[in-house]
C-alpha cells in the first residue's frame, strides 16, 4: 500500500470521531497483542498459557473482530467506498480480516489440541499481521477518512457504532472485554491503553443511553 | 509475572472502571460526586491484595459517593449499572481485619 499521505494530519484522538473512536481501540488491541506475544513465548517453550490463552482469544474474537472490525467492515469501510466505489485501501484492510480470522481459529484448534508448538506459531502470526495491519489503518487509512468524512456521516457512523456496541454486542460486553485485556495486561506486564485518559476517553465514548439525539458523550 | 488468582469483587470491579469513567465524563458536570466516584473505582480496582482496611475504606465510600447506591431522579442506565454494580462489590468486599477468601 502506498506511504504517501504522510501529509495528511494524523487521527486526532482529542475529538470524539468514526475514526479516534477505532483508533483508541487499537491501543486495546496492541495491548492484547504484546501479551499474546509474551504467551507464544512461553509456549514456543512448551508452556502453554491456556486460561490466559482463551481469555485472549474471547478479547480478540469478541472486542477485536465481531465489534471492531464489525464497525470497520459494515459502517466505516461502505461509507468510504460510498465515495469511491472500489476504494482500495478498504480492500486490501478486509482481505487482512479475513487472514486473522484464519489465525485466531488456528489458535483456537491448537488450543483445544493442547499444542503449544502450533499455538505459538498461529499467535506469533497474528500478532505480526495486527501490527502492521493496525499501522497501515492509523497511519494510512484513517487519516484518508479523516478527510474524507463531513460532520453529518460522522455522527451516523458514530450512532451505527452505539448500534454495534449496545445492541448487537450487548450492553456490558465492551467493558467486561476491556476487563479482560487489563487483566492480561497485568499478567504479562503490559502497559496499559486506558491508563492514557485520552484513550480512556476514546473507549468510553459510545454510550447505550439515549441522552437526546447525541449518541457519544465526548 | 504475576499469576495469583483474584478475589471475586476484583473482576466485578473491573469493568465498573470503565462505566465509572463514562458517568463522570457524561454526567459529572451536574452531579460533581460522580468525578470523585470514578476516581475511588479506578483506586480500589488498583489497591494492592490483601489491604483489607483500605478496601474497606473505600468501600465505605463508595456508598457515600453514591448516596447509598441509590440513583438519583431520572438518572439514565449507565448509571443505575453503575450503582448496581458497585453495590455488589462493595457488598462483597472483606471486612478491615478479614482473613482474605
Amino acid at each position: 500500500m502506498p506511504s504517501c499521505h504522510d501529509h495528511l494530519p494524523p487521527v486526532d484522538c482529542d475529538r470524539v470521531s468514526a475514526v479516534s473512536i477505532l483508533s483508541g481501540e487499537h491501543r486495546v488491541i496492541l495491548q492484547v497483542l504484546a501479551a499474546l506475544e509474551a504467551m507464544a513465548v512461553r509456549s514456543a517453550a512448551g508452556d502453554l498459557p491456556a486460561a490466559d490463552a482463551r481469555d485472549a482469544l474471547e478479547v480478540l474474537r469478541t472486542f477485536a473482530d465481531k465489534c471492531h472490525h464489525g464497525k470497520e467492515e459494515d459502517i466505516l469501510f461502505p461509507a468510504l467506498e460510498a465515495q469511491v466505489p472500489g476504494f482500495g485501501p478498504t480492500q486490501v484492510m478486509r482481505a487482512e480480516h479475513v487472514e486473522g480470522r484464519a489465525l485466531i481459529r488456528a489458535m483456537g484448534e491448537a488450543l483445544a489440541a493442547g499444542g503449544a508448538a502450533t499455538f505459538a506459531d498461529a499467535a506469533r502470526g497474528y500478532v505480526d499481521l495486527l501490527r502492521a495491519h493496525i499501522g497501515k489503518e492509523d497511519d494510512i487509512l484513517f487519516r484518508i477518512a479523516q478527510e474524507m468524512l463531513g460532520p453529518e456521516q460522522d455522527a451516523a457512523i458514530l450512532d451505527a457504532y452505539r448500534r454495534i456496541e449496545h445492541d448487537d454486542m450487548g450492553d456490558g460486553t465492551h467493558f467486561r472485554m476491556l476487563a479482560i485485556a487489563d487483566r492480561l495486561a497485568g499478567t504479562y506486564g503490559v502497559a496499559r491503553a486506558s491508563d492514557d485518559a485520552q484513550t480512556m476517553a476514546l473507549l468510553t465514548a459510545v454510550c447505550g443511553c439515549r441522552h437526546g439525539a447525541n449518541p457519544i458523550h465526548a | 509475572m504475576t499469576t495469583t488468582a483474584s478475589p471475586v469483587w476484583r473482576d466485578q470491579l473491573a469493568p465498573l472502571r470503565y462505566l465509572a469513567a463514562k458517568v463522570a465524563r457524561v454526567h459529572g458536570g451536574s452531579h460533581p460526586a460522580m468525578a470523585t466516584l470514578a476516581e475511588v473505582v479506578a483506586t480500589l480496582a488498583d489497591s494492592q491484595a490483601g489491604d483489607h482496611a483500605a478496601h474497606a475504606a473505600l468501600g465505605r465510600r463508595l456508598g457515600e459517593l453514591t448516596g447509598g447506591f441509590r440513583p438519583w431522579s431520572g438518572a439514565c442506565a449507565s448509571v443505575h449499572q453503575l450503582f448496581l454494580g458497585l453495590a455488589a462489590v462493595a457488598a462483597a468486599l472483606p471486612a478491615a481485619g478479614a482473613e482474605q477468601a
